[in-house]
C-alpha cells in the first residue's frame, strides 16, 4: 500500500538514483521494486518475471510520460495489480485458490489458534483453508480440489482483493 | 476544519467518470483509491489512481453494483469516503445508508434526500411545499384512468403518465388526444411494475421542447438546513422573475 510522503521529500528523482535502483533490484534479485517520492514514481520490474499479458497490455497511461530512458511518471499511475500467482501459475499440477471476494485474510478461526491449514498438509474438497472477513462476516473458504497445501501466498492479516491468489494447490 | 475534508477517497465508479474524479482529487491532493472489475483491469481510471482493487467479477451485479465488495475495498484501503460518481450505486439510499453505518463518509446526498428524490410524485409535492414552480399534474399517484383523464381535461393536452419509481426513461408514456389515454395508462401502469415494482403513475403537463437548467448547490459539510432553505428560495425567485 503506497503511502504519500511529506511534503519537503518533493523533488523529482534522478537518473543516478533511478539506476541505483535498477542496480538493487537486479542484485537482490527482486521481481519487482516500486519506488515513489513526492509526484515521481518509479517501478522496475525484471524481465524474466515481467508477465506476458502485461507487455502485451496497452499503456494506459492518462498522462503523457516524459522522454526518459527509464518511465518516469508524473503523478504516476497506479499499477495494474499483477496477482502474484503468475510463476505458479505455470505449473500445470497447481491449482490456485483465488479469494471470491474482498477483505482481509485470516489464517486461523480466532487469534492464537493453530491455522486452517499447514504446508504441506493433504487436503479434500470442502475443506476450510482460510476466512476472509468482509464488513465484519468471516466468510470461510473452502477448498475445491484434493491435494497438498504447496504454499501460501498472502500473511494473515493481509487485505486481499476479489480474484488474488490465496494458496497453491499440487494435485496428486 | 481543513479546508479539504478527506486525505483518501475511493471512488466506486469507472471509466471516464472516475478519472474525471481522480483528476479533481489529485487538484486537491486528495488521495484515491479505484475499484474494477476484471473487464477493466487495465482501463486507465486502474492505473491512473494511487491505489486500485479488483472487486469481482465482469458483471456489474457482483462488482460495481455490489455494496459489500465496495464497502470491503474501502474498509482495507482505510478511505474516509466514496465517491459514486453517477449511475451505480450513487442514487442507491441503501447504499448511502451502509456507507454511513460503516462509518465511511458518503459523497452525495443522505439517504432520506435520495429517497425522497427517488419517488417521483413526493419530490414533486416536496418542491411545491418548499415554493419552487413545478409543472401542473396530479398531486399524486393516480388512483385510476378516469381521474387521469379528468386532469388531463384540466391541464390541457398534450399529457405525459410518468411512473412514480421511474427511471431511465422506462413507465412513460405521452397522451396527445382523450381517447388514447386509457390504454397509455395502462401501458405506463404495467411497465412500470415490471421495471421498477410499483405501478404507481403520475400524470404531468407534457412539454415537447423544454430547456434543461439545472442548478447545482455545493454546500460544504457544515450546511445546515437554513442554507437549503435560503438556497431553494433563491431558486424559486430567479424561476418566477
Amino acid at each position: 500500500m503506497r503511502q504519500p510522503v511529506g511534503m519537503l521529500s518533493y523533488r523529482k528523482m534522478t537518473v543516478d538514483e533511478i539506476r541505483e535502483l535498477i542496480q538493487l533490484a537486479s542484485e537482490t534479485g527482486i521481481a519487482e521494486l516500486e519506488v515513489q517520492r513526492g509526484d515521481s514514481r518509479v517501478r522496475i520490474r525484471r524481465a524474466a518475471f515481467a508477465p506476458q499479458e502485461i507487455v502485451l497490455a496497452p499503456p494506459a497511461y492518462a498522462a503523457p510520460a516524459p522522454a526518459q530512458p527509464v518511465a518516469l511518471a508524473p503523478a504516476a499511475p497506479a499499477s495494474p495489480p499483477e496477482p502474484k500467482e503468475r510463476d505458479k501459475a505455470a505449473d500445470p499440477g497447481l491449482t490456485l485458490v483465488k479469494s471470491p471476494i474482498v477483505g482481509t485474510f485470516y489464517e486461523c478461526p480466532s487469534p492464537g489458534s493453530p491455522p486452517f491449514v499447514r504446508l504441506g498438509e493433504k487436503v479434500q474438497p470442502g475443506k476450510v483453508l482460510c476466512i476472509i472477513e468482509s464488513m465484519k462476516l468471516m466468510n470461510e473458504i473452502e477448498c475445491e480440489t484434493s491435494g497438498i497445501v504447496e504454499s501460501r501466498l498472502v500473511m494473515n492479516g493481509q487485505p486481499v482483493e476479489y480474484g488474488e491468489a490465496l494458496f497453491a494447490i499440487r494435485t496428486v | 476544519m481543513p479546508s479539504v475534508p478527506f486525505k483518501k477517497i475511493l471512488i466506486a465508479n469507472r471509466g471516464e467518470i472516475a478519472v474525471r474524479v481522480i483528476q479533481a482529487c489529485k487538484e486537491l491532493g486528495i488521495h484515491t483509491v479505484a475499484v474494477y472489475s476484471e473487464a477493466d483491469r487495465y482501463s486507465s481510471h486502474v492505473r491512473y489512481a494511487d491505489q486500485a482493487i479488483c472487486i469481482g467479477p465482469a458483471k456489474s451485479a457482483r462488482s460495481y453494483l455490489d455494496v459489500s465488495a465496495i464497502i470491503s475495498a474501502a474498509e482495507i484501503t482505510n478511505v474516509d469516503a466514496i465517491h459514486p460518481g453517477y449511475g451505480f450505486l450513487s442514487e442507491n439510499a441503501g447504499f448511502a445508508e451502509v456507507c454511513e453505518t460503516s462509518g465511511i463518509r458518503f459523497i452525495g446526498p443522505q439517504p432520506g434526500v435520495i429517497r425522497l428524490m427517488g419517488v417521483k410524485e413526493q419530490a414533486r409535492a416536496f418542491m411545491r411545499e418548499m415554493g419552487v414552480p413545478v409543472l401542473p399534474g396530479s398531486p399524486g399517484v393516480l388512483a385510476s384512468p378516469e381521474e387521469a383523464l379528468l386532469l388531463a381535461e384540466e391541464i390541457g393536452y398534450p399529457v405525459i403518465l410518468k411512473a412514480s419509481a421511474g427511471g431511465g426513461g422506462r413507465g412513460m408514456r405521452v397522451v396527445h388526444e382523450a381517447k388514447d389515454l386509457p390504454a397509455l395508462f395502462a401501458q405506463a401502469q404495467q411497465e412500470a411494475g415490471a421495471a421498477f415494482s410499483s405501478a404507481d403513475v403520475y400524470l404531468e403537463k407534457f412539454i415537447a421542447a423544454p430547456r434543461h437548467i439545472e442548478f447545482r448547490f455545493w454546500p460544504t459539510i457544515r450546511a445546515t438546513s437554513r442554507s437549503w432553505a435560503s438556497a431553494s428560495a433563491a431558486f424559486s425567485g430567479a424561476t418566477r422573475s
